[in-house]
């Protein structure tokens, strides 16, 4: 049965894409990508592989594709983790290619659509000086609040509406909120979060950390797609303790595990088997949410000591 | 009834994929071709092979099967339509049997992964594609493929013992052994290696495997001049060592791999990287050979090592050098034509000066590279994919460079198979022959038709560049 979905979000056609062009025409078709990525090992689908979402890009591009159920699927059924790029050696921007793609789709899966007017929709009250910005409901944020001061917003940044491919209006709306509410410091987590907060005195959660309470042994999973600096910082936490790193995406992302919850599982039950029954430390309460469901898990944020 | 509902019907609609996403993403391999299935099988056992060749049979429809999708040839792309068949999930490794020195896997298992549990018990099989981290057993059968371990351990076909297929009209077969000698009637397990699906369809194999060397070394030599790397080549095999693999690479690939890999190569005309497996002390008597060779070849500088991480490291810069050169040019992209044709060892450097002058002349930059050890040549083309006056310039060159290569007394493919893009250049004795084999097994025309001796007309055709 053909999946569901909304195709009354008309956008500009392939406008996004077309930047892209002879970034596509690089690509070899070698599918060395193919053994990075979670999805395609789960599902052995072409269209599942990074290669396929290029091609299927590329066929939107010169028209002999057209948009339908099957070809928004097969692009928003990526988790963006990067892994793919890690290994191609063409150095191919493929997760720019599909974000560009999953921009200029008309159509979208109405797991997505309900995420984006949950998002959307999210309001509460923005009080204080100080604001710790988080994606989730988790009581570790209001915990982790009242230890910085910090008022707390619940409901991120948008980002997954970014990822989806739509503009992301929620975050305009929620610094012009900042503003009114006169907030001097923003504080976030995951590295994704700080473009949205260019002017501010925004702060990563990370850098108020002291230490970690990391006595035993543990597999701290993160995520590839986090910039090199955020890992660098969250690896200086773990020196000299007893820890190895996983790279590979849990798939935990809102917008993933909502769309392709089967996919979602058996990618957080692989990065649970790598941690060679080792507790796993996330650092993205995403992830936490996700891994928490199938193996022993907690967050950075639960075992942070934070500075004065 | 339609075919899609046929094969639902017949092995159940969780194996058959019509949508439409599907149907274009598995019209591409690595090659410049590009056409689009009719459906997409994905076949979990023999049984699910009989029953589609049965319907494909019946009603005389194409069929391509299919591995990874990493051939360079067209060989999986399905020109005639049809259907697709995506063997990945047929992907179980059934036996590894270390007393008898073969192991028994299905189609779809990846040779990276065959590998990797091979060396558990100190075993491997040999032959070393640069797509071996993804490419499937099947495939690699199919096109009768190797690598850079070839010069001495040879090709896929000379590890294929047995192997189960199933032939028009859906019958499978058990051919070959699981012996290590076979001195039983025709070996038509061979003939499948390389056949490139267009006979049967591989549902199992039987494969040889070996123990493990104990230790390799390599040896990076730096040339001033590719005929001099070329010289350096044949010395090396007339002073009767087997390398485990003789690289060579031209100045365009070892610029393209420095831009895009940073891994440091030196800047000069040409390197040959040499390996060689062994017993250590054995191994480190020889890359010091191997290395005063060299240098007697007019090596500018000769380094070596016997660090695993530095061996990676080169093996990495050279298994890159193909999708690298796709980043060299601005406006010019690496496409996969006249790329692995082999000479005679002795013949190298007139090949690759030949290509040099084919390169002037044409106005179009080639990087040469390849297992020069086993006579074995890659050769890259850049173009602009999307000006068909290139394109046209492309195939003169390409077949300037196959007349130079069978006037060296040389043929077409080496490792890589024929496919589309190479058909035209094919031995024409062969051909005869190889149109009666064909019409004996598959009287339809089913299988893969339209691919090797049966592509007629330009090398041109169905891109997958718009």
């Amino acid at each position: 049965m053909e999946r569901e979905y909304n195709n009354q979000f008309a956008l500009q056609v392939m406008k996004m894409l077309e930047k892209y062009y002879k970034e596509i025409l690089t690509c070899t078709g070698c599918a060395f990508c193919k053994k990075a990525c979670q999805v395609y090992l789960h599902t052995r689908k072409e269209k599942d592989s990074p290669k396929g979402r290029i091609m299927i890009s590329y066929g939107l591009l010169t028209g002999e594709l057209k948009e339908d159920a099957s070809i928004i699927e097969a692009l928003q059924k990526c988790a963006l983790c990067r892994l793919c790029e890690s290994v191609c050696p063409s150095m191919i921007k493929i997760t720019d290619i599909i974000k560009a793609a999953r921009h200029d789709l008309k159509g979208m899966l109405r797991e997505h659509e309900r995420i984006m007017q949950e998002i959307e929709a999210w309001n509460e009250p923005i009080k204080g000086e100080r604001l710790l910005v988080m994606n989730s409901k988790n009581e570790i944020v209001d915990e982790i609040a009242k230890k910085l001061h910090a008022a707390a917003w619940h409901g991120g940044c948008g980002g997954a509406i970014e990822r989806i491919g739509r503009e992301n209006e929620m975050a305009g709306r929620l610094i012009e909120k900042i503003k009114e509410a006169g907030v001097k410091q923003v504080i976030y987590y995951e590295p994704d979060c700080k473009k949205y907060f260019e002017g501010f005195d925004a702060v990563n959660i990370v850098d108020l950390i002291e230490s970690v309470d990391a006595g035993e042994s543990y597999a701290v999973h993160i995520p590839y797609d986090f910039d090199g600096e955020f890992v660098e910082k969250v690896k200086k936490l773990f020196e000299k303790k007893d820890v190895e790193y996983i790279h590979e995406c849990c798939g935990g992302r809102r917008e993933f595990k909502e769309a392709f919850p089967e996919e979602a599982e058996k990618m957080a039950k692989d990065v649970i088997q790598k941690s060679n029954g080792r507790k796993i430390i996330t650092i993205s309460l995403e992830c936490y949410e996700h891994l928490k469901k199938y193996g022993n898990v907690i967050d950075l944020l639960h075992i942070a000591k934070f500075k004065d | 009834m339609d075919i899609v509902s046929m094969l639902e019907d017949a092995i159940g609609k969780e194996k058959i994929l019509a949508d439409n996403a599907s149907l274009y993403s598995y019209g591409f391999d690595a090659s410049i071709h590009h056409a689009i299935p009719s459906v997409v099988v994905t076949p979990r056992s023999e049984e699910d092979v009989i029953e589609i060749i049965k319907i494909a049979h019946e009603h005389a429809i194409p069929v391509v099967a299919r591995g990874a999708g990493t051939a360079l040839s067209g060989q999986a792309v399905p020109i005639k339509g049809g259907i697709i068949l995506d063997m990945a999930a047929m992907n179980k490794i059934k036996e590894i049997k270390i007393e008898n020195f073969y192991c028994r896997v299905e189609p779809g298992v990846v040779y990276g992964e065959l590998n990797r549990q091979l060396a558990k018990y100190g075993f491997f099989f040999p032959p070393s594609p640069g797509s071996g981290d993804v490419c499937t057993i099947g495939g690699m059968i199919a096109t009768n493929a190797s690598g850079m371990r070839a010069i001495k351990y040879g090709a896929t076909r000379d590890y294929v013992l047995g192997l189960r297929a199933v032939f028009p009209p859906g019958k499978a077969y058990a051919l070959g052994s699981s012996t290590l000698k076979n001195s039983s009637g025709y070996q038509i397990e061979r003939l499948l290696a390389g056949s490139e699906g267009t006979l049967g369809v591989i549902t199992e194999a039987t494969i040889k495997i070996i123990p493990l060397p104990e230790k390799r070394g390599v040896a990076l030599a730096s040339f001033d001049s590719l005929h001099d790397a070329g010289k350096g080549v044949a010395n090396i095999i007339a002073s009767g060592i087997i390398p485990s693999a003789l690289e060579i690479m031209d100045r365009v690939c070892i610029q393209a791999v420095n831009k895009s890999m940073n891994i440091g190569l030196p800047d000069v005309e040409a390197i040959l990287i040499i390996e060689k497996d062994g017993k250590e002390e054995e191994i480190k008597k020889d890359i010091e050979r191997i290395a005063e060779i060299c240098r007697k070849s007019n090596a500018k500088d000769v380094v070596f090592t016997f660090d695993e991480k530095e061996m990676a490291n080169l093996w990495k810069g050279r298994k890159g050098v193909l999708p690298s050169l796709s980043r060299y040019g601005e406006n010019r992209i690496s496409v996969s034509l006249a790329d692995d044709m082999a000479v005679p060892i002795s013949k190298i450097p007139d090949a690759v000066k030949a290509f040099q002058e084919l390169s002037r002349k044409y106005g179009i930059l080639i990087g040469t590279y390849g297992h020069a050890g086993d006579g074995n040549l890659h050769t890259k083309i850049l173009i602009d994919p999307t000006s068909e006056e290139e394109w046209k310039k492309a195939e003169k060159l390409v077949d300037e460079i196959y007349r130079v290569v069978y006037n060296l007394g040389g043929i077409v493919s080496g490792e890589h198979g024929i496919g589309i893009s190479k058909a035209p250049w094919m031995i024409k004795e062969n051909i005869e022959l190889m149109e009666k084999i064909k019409a004996a097994i598959d009287p339809k025309n089913i299988m893969n038709p339209g691919k090797m001796m049966q592509w007629k007309g330009s090398i041109i055709t169905n891109l997958r560049y718009r």
